[in-house]
């Protein structure tokens, strides 16, 4: 154990003095992070608009149908489901909220006979943005055009007197209808000026603020990142991780062209040993690259850590995969040039498709499903169920297995390769 | 100490070491005399187990095979090409091989102190050996290799691309560890290394050993006669009898008595532009052996 501690300490220290290496590990990677955070921030967090609403179908009348449909042009995505169904929905962040419409008036007039609508709303407390938006848009669905007339006053009184001047040099409406609607009216305006609905002195609560809207709270497990360097950094994470892992395998492949790995073949230690020193100082620079990159993150832009331990679970895991992944790398190519081509070229595959340069969420669903086969996708899933996923430790046991698996077979397979060099 | 038995390594279709046959003993210090390409370096590989022999075997008396990693604390190697971080300083480069032969503490510093003095690196023990000159880069290169007081020390021409002065350094650093009693092998294509420092001489060509023995023994069998080489002014008359074969112009043969060997050429109606009498040295008896001289080789 110690002579692997000699053999990383021994890289480290060279690494420490690799300018050109330490730039892709660590300054790389934090322009990338600060650059795609601004390109996504101009546009929300980067994925759709539409924020997705669960509706409950059970005991959906022609009203609250109508209700929905007023709805429509409004940025919200609105899915039918069981009543059982949706607070799991949210909870699993496959909805953003869900709506129960308890009850909701036939018609817009109907808050002149007190009645308004009932709305349970589920959503994440913590989704201030969203839920603020849903209860503006569930507030003008329930009242229609009306709402700004009945909740401004003045404006109120206006709009009824007009409406009866229009009526009264308007020639297209049959005498009859004109008289009813000259008196309801007239009656109006007189409603408005003795009765300050928007003080809600009519008794309770005020029908004219809006529907009862009831919030429940739906702690979702992925609760959606707070900012766009929330994604952007696990990513660029990732690219500095690559860096390392590509790195790292550099420097074995010059130890073979400078000598020195001869030396180190007629030392008295294993093979193994030689490459388990390269993974032990990769896995410890990975580490320290994820530490440097979020601590520039959190300075610079705000990145918080939401769960610590399921951070640090993430960051010992893909530390520990990327050192087997190197090991496996420093097998390839004899020269320095042909490893760093074929390092590189697998490396940014395996990037491409895990989310590193394009995020997952915003791939097709059976590319996120080909990105199961890189580690870049576990890597990223599993940071940034410490970041902003706020996994708990069981969530994130997925991510890190296959983290572990990934690092174990890179390390097997390297040893392997290396016998038969 | 060191029994190479029929070795024999091929890389595709050339043969680079062909059945070579070698035994060093304790304390002794053997030279492999050889041109480039004769296959010196594989055979110092072969005898570390660095690389594995087609055929033959190699035995470390008293130690086991350098398959075993105790076995190999007791090997010292300094290979032909440079091996040391240029990144780090020779403190560190020295440190780092120290702790892996299993030196620690203070037995590590003492032995790192004594390399450094041994190499005469001192003064910039702290420097980068990257700023080093070729010749401070061999002498760590070879204090790399004996930190760890080995009991066989193999040095692949360890003087290669050195100034003077850096190889009257090695030359003092070798024989200071051959007087302390360690068993060294040493590849060289100087003849005058071979014979300045070696006890017995392997004379190696094409992956052969052609002779193995003292230097007195070597010259007393096959270079007793001084080498005369002669630059011909005009081609020697069609009738002359020559003593030896003409390459560029030069006429060379083996003679024991070169004065009247040139008075007789002179009457043949030979004439020269210059003329050079050799003594007796690994030269005439690798150009005895191989019919090629060790510079042209
Ligand atoms: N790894 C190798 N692959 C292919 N050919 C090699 C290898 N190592 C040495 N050779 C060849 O084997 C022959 C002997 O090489 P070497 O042992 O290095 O000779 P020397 O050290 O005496 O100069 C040379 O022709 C060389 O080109
Ligand atoms: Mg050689």
């Amino acid at each position: 154990m110690s002579t692997i501690w000699t053999l990383a300490k021994k890289d480290l220290l060279l690494l420490s003095r690799d300018k050109l290496a330490l730039f892709w590990m660590l300054l790389f990677p934090f322009v990338f992070a600060v650059f795609f955070g601004a390109i996504f921030g101009g546009q929300g967090d980067g994925s759709s608009n539409r924020i997705k609403v669960a509706v409950v179908q059970e005991g959906l009348d022609a009203g609250k149908e109508a209700f929905l449909a007023r709805l429509d042009d409004r940025p919200v995505e609105l899915v039918r489901v069981p009543r059982a169904e949706a607070a799991d929905l949210v909870r699993r962040g496959k909805a953003s909220a869900y709506l129960d419409l308890v009850r909701v008036p036939a018609d817009a007039f109907a808050v002149f006979r007190g009645e308004t609508a009932e709305i349970e709303l589920g959503i994440d407390p913590s989704r201030l943005a969203e839920r603020g938006m849903l209860e503006g848009f569930l507030a003008e669905a329930s009242f229609g055009g009306l709402r700004e007339v009945f909740t401004d006053r003045a404006a109120g009184i206006a709009a009824a007197r007009k409406a009866r001047e229009d009526l009264s040099v308007g020639e297209d409406v049959p005498l009859a209808q004109r008289v009813v609607l000259a008196t309801f009216f007239a009656s109006l305006e007189t409603f408005f000026g003795a009765i300050d609905f928007t003080r809600g002195d009519a008794g309770g609560a005020n029908p004219m603020a809006g529907p009862a809207i009831r919030t429940v709270d739906v702690t979702r497990a992925r609760s959606g990142p707070l900012n766009a360097y929330d994604v952007s950094f696990p990513q660029a994470i990732l690219w500095g991780l690559l860096g390392c892992a590509a790195g790292f395998a550099q420097t074995f492949v010059r130890e073979r062209s400078s000598g020195t790995l001869v030396r180190l073949w007629t030392a008295p230690i294993g093979r193994s040993t030689v490459l388990l020193g390269k993974a032990l100082a990769c896995a410890i620079a990975a580490a320290g690259i994820v530490v440097v990159l979020l601590a520039a993150g959190a300075l610079t832009f705000g990145v918080g850590v939401s769960r610590p331990a399921t951070l640090a679970l993430a960051i010992a895991a893909s530390a520990f995969c990327f050192g087997g992944v190197s090991v496996l790398l420093s097998t390839i190519g004899r020269t320095e040039q042909a490893n760093a081509g074929i390092a590189w070229g697998l490396l940014c595959l395996l990037a491409m498709i895990g989310g590193g340069m394009v995020p997952q969420f915003v791939m097709p669903a059976w590319m996120r499903q080909i990105g199961a086969v890189s580690p870049v996708r576990w890597a990223i899933e599993a940071l940034e169920g410490g970041i902003w996923r706020s996994y708990s430790i069981g969530e994130v046991l997925v991510p890190v297995a296959a983290l572990l698996g990934f690092g174990a077979a890179g390390m097997v397979a390297g040893m392997l390769r290396l016998r038969r060099i | 100490m060191l029994r190479l038995t029929g070795l024999r390594k091929t890389f595709g279709a050339l043969v680079a070491v062909d059945g070579v046959d070698l035994e060093v003993a304790p304390g002794e210090t053997l030279g492999l005399l050889g041109p480039n390409g004769a296959g010196k370096s594989t055979t110092i590989k072969l005898a570390l187990g660095v690389l594995d022999p087609d055929a033959g075997s190699v035995e470390l008396a008293g130690l086991g095979s350098p398959r075993d990693p105790d076995v190999r604390r007791r090997l010292g190697y300094a290979p032909q090409d440079l091996a040391i971080y240029e990144e780090l300083s020779a403190d560190e480069n020295l440190r780092f091989f120290g702790r892996l032969q299993g030196l620690h503490g203070r037995d590590l510093s003492r032995a790192v102190d004594e390399a450094l003095a041994l190499a005469g690196l001192v003064d910039r023990r702290r420097d980068r050996t990257g700023t080093y000159s070729g010749g401070m880069k061999r002498r760590l290169n070879l204090a790399c290799a004996t930190l760890h007081a080995p009991a066989l020390l193999l040095l692949d021409e360890p003087t290669a691309g050195v100034d003077p002065q850096s190889r009257n350094h090695l030359f003092e650093s070798i024989e200071a560890l051959a007087a302390r009693g360690t068993t060294i092998v040493y590849t060289t294509h100087y003849m005058e290394e071979a014979e300045r420092l070696c006890d017995r001489v392997a004379i190696v060509d094409h992956g052969r050993v052609l002779a193995c023995d003292s230097v007195d023994s070597l010259l007393a069998a096959h270079g007793s006669q001084p080498v005369v080489e002669v630059e011909l002014a005009e081609l020697p008359p069609a009738s002359a009898k020559l003593p030896g074969p003409i390459e560029d112009g030069r006429l060379r043969f083996g003679v024991d008595e070169p004065e009247l060997a040139l008075a007789e050429l002179r009457a043949q109606g030979l004439r020269w532009r210059s003329l050079r009498v050799q003594r007796a040295d690994l030269e005439t008896v690798f150009l005895e052996l191989t019919g090629r001289s060790l510079r042209d080789a």
